[in-house]
């Protein structure tokens, strides 16, 4: 059978699709054949297709052989990240030092800014040119040409926010923001220009979808207040900016801080024009995750949910089972939902990864059982 | 007498506003008025970092006002210090904190350092990317009743079994108590460590010490 006809074939209802097909319909808010499973984090799969982490932290090749070995083997529908730390990837391209050790990952030991003057001299880097930027976005390119025709392949980039913590480290910034408002606004200016020239190279290659990673923006790290003045602006700068892309901003946790007030930061997101939303564990077990998903549907999002790492490391099985099901049978009616691996630790063992996969099968197949 | 109470009151203020830059300040004008160092510290700064940890734990308070707090305490204590006659019968128990190996993440840690001063230890911080062998050597040089290691990457975890090895091989680790925390520890990596404990936040850590600081005097 031609491609073509297996992709015509996957269209029709009770066919098994391709996990591009797969997660094109969940993400257009319909029903696909089940929700389709995604993974963060790529440290794991770098162990188990027999590489360093360090090692894969600097070669496309290296990063694509051990995305493409772990989607076959564990029956994954897509890899949200194609790097080994992608939140480091921008601050290391504008001068932030970065240490490589060989086993685990890489972190930033040295701040590009030290000092308030240095913003000055800060600038917007080349992506093709600048520290691991172009290996990141050869990985992509590569992915797309050789996988792209079975598997969704989107871009991943730090938001503005992250950056310059990613610049500046988050106690500076966070003492900045209190006594140099205008200094941090101006930091954050140069980070939205990088990131939308950043988010550009991945439309050049021909990604159709992004994820803004904000690691750092999310309850308690930052207070409401903070959020709306500091991140949230620049953030749909961002979106708007990439458009056509569809982006989406990731990565957000902390709901359950806000108490019964979850529901102002989940439409502050969907105002800020992100294409889908996002909770993550814990959240899950402390917010009312069918409303989380309604919300979203009502506003035409698709809706993302992220499984604790250390649950599918260490089990209980039945446990994960349990919440596996509850996520399902809470956001999977009607489609417009994906589940995803909150990162895979190393010594993750690799049967627990399948049997997170096979419970994904097990409850999200469609139609959902009641 | 108001005008002592106020003073205090405006030091606990600073504290509990994050008021880093000019606290030193507002520590001078106590000085002026008459108050000891030790003082200033305990009914000021300190009382006001106990309303902030409170806060905190309560959700009323984000993580910046922890963070503002701490730098607010730091400050003050930099210029307390050096005044503060030193009763070393009244020190608290040692506790030392540290992030593991190959690890530069600072933020969980800080957060204990904070809210272990607020309940009163005496928190002795080794920084980040310790090697496992200062972690045993500072424990020994300090008689530190604690010692707390965070790790925030899966890939560093291995550095947690290393440091609780290297503290049954130098003969102290049924002295101490050895906690371990970071978003890739769970119960189970607790047992395979040979740790304590741990605690998912640093209110949790805190009573977790405490309770066993207390079984460890009681047997």
């Amino acid at each position: 059978m031609s491609r073509k006809s297996e992709y015509e074939q996957s269209d029709a209802k009770g066919k098994i699709l391709l996990p591009k097909k797969r997660c094109a319909l969940a993400f257009s808010l319909k029903e696909p054949d089940r929700v389709p499973i995604a993974n963060y984090g790529l440290e794991f799969a770098a162990i188990d297709a027999g590489f360093k982490i360090g090692e894969v932290a600097v070669s496309s090749q290296k990063i694509v052989q051990s995305t493409i070995q772990f989607l076959t083997k564990y029956d994954f529908d897509q890899q949200l990240n194609l790097s080994i730390d992608p939140f480091n990837i921008e601050a290391e391209g504008m001068g932030s030092k970065v240490k490589f050790p060989e086993n685990s990952m890489p972190v930033i030991t040295n701040y590009a800014v030290k000092d308030h003057k240095d913003i000055y001299s800060l600038q917007v880097p080349d992506p093709q040119k600048a520290a691991r930027m172009p290996v990141i976005l050869e990985a992509h390119e590569l992915f797309l040409e050789s996988y792209g025709d079975k598997y969704s392949v989107a871009g991943l980039f730090t938001s503005p926010f992250s950056l310059a913590i990613g610049l500046r480290g988050y106690i500076n910034m966070i003492k900045d923001m209190k006594t140099k408002p205008d200094y941090v606004h101006k930091l954050l200016e140069v980070a939205t220009e990088t990131v939308l020239e950043y988010g550009r190279a991945f439309k050049e290659i021909g990604l159709p979808a992004a994820t803004i990673l904000e690691q750092f923006a999310s309850p308690p790290n930052l207070s409401t207040k903070q959020f709306d003045e500091f991140v949230l602006p620049y953030v749909s700068r961002v979106i708007q900016g990439l458009k056509p892309m569809s982006i989406t901003l990731g990565g957000v946790w902390g709901y359950s801080f806000l108490k019964d007030n979850w529901k102002d930061l989940l439409r502050k997101i969907i105002a800020s024009g992100s294409a889908s939303t996002m909770f993550l564990d814990p959240d899950g077990e402390y917010i009312d995750i069918k409303e989380f998903k309604r919300i979203s549907k009502f506003h035409r999002r698709s809706t993302f949910s992220g499984i604790s790492a250390n649950l599918i490391r260490d089990g209980p099985r039945e446990l994960l089972r349990e919440r596996i099901s509850k996520h399902c049978k809470n956001c999977g009616p009607n489609g417009g939902y994906a589940i995803f691996a909150l990162y895979l630790p190393p010594g993750t063992p690799p049967e627990n990864v399948l049997a997170f996969a096979s419970f994904v099968k097990e409850f999200g197949t469609y139609p959902l059982s009641t | 007498m108001a005008l002592k109470e106020e003073i205090l009151e405006e030091l606990q203020k600073m504290v509990i506003e994050g008021d880093y830059d000019i606290v030193f300040e507002a520590c001078q004008k106590a000085l002026d008025a008459g108050f000891a160092a030790s003082e200033i510290l305990n009914s000021g700064l300190i009382k006001g970092l106990r309303i902030v940890g409170k806060k905190y734990e309560d959700k009323e308070f984000f993580l910046p006002d922890l963070i503002l707090s701490g730098e607010t305490m730091k400050e003050g204590l930099k210029f307390l210090e050096p005044l503060i006659e030193i009763d070393e019968s009244s020190y608290a128990p040692n506790i030392i904190l540290g992030t593991v190996k190959d690890d530069v993440h600072d933020l969980g840690k800080l957060i204990l350092s904070i809210v272990f001063k607020a309940a009163g230890f005496s928190v002795i911080d080794l920084g980040v990317d310790v090697p496992t062998d200062t972690f045993v050597q500072r424990a020994k040089e300090t008689n530190a009743k604690v010692i707390g290691a965070s790790c925030f990457m899966a890939s560093t975890l291995k550095y947690l079994k290393q440091i609780s090895q290297a503290l049954v091989e130098s003969g102290i680790r049924n002295d101490i108590i050895f906690l371990i925390g970071g978003p890739p520890v769970s119960k189970k990596i607790v047992e395979t460590v040979g740790a304590d404990g741990y605690a998912k936040d640093a209110f949790e850590a805190v009573k977790l010490v405490e309770q066993l600081l207390n079984s460890k005097q009681a047997s």
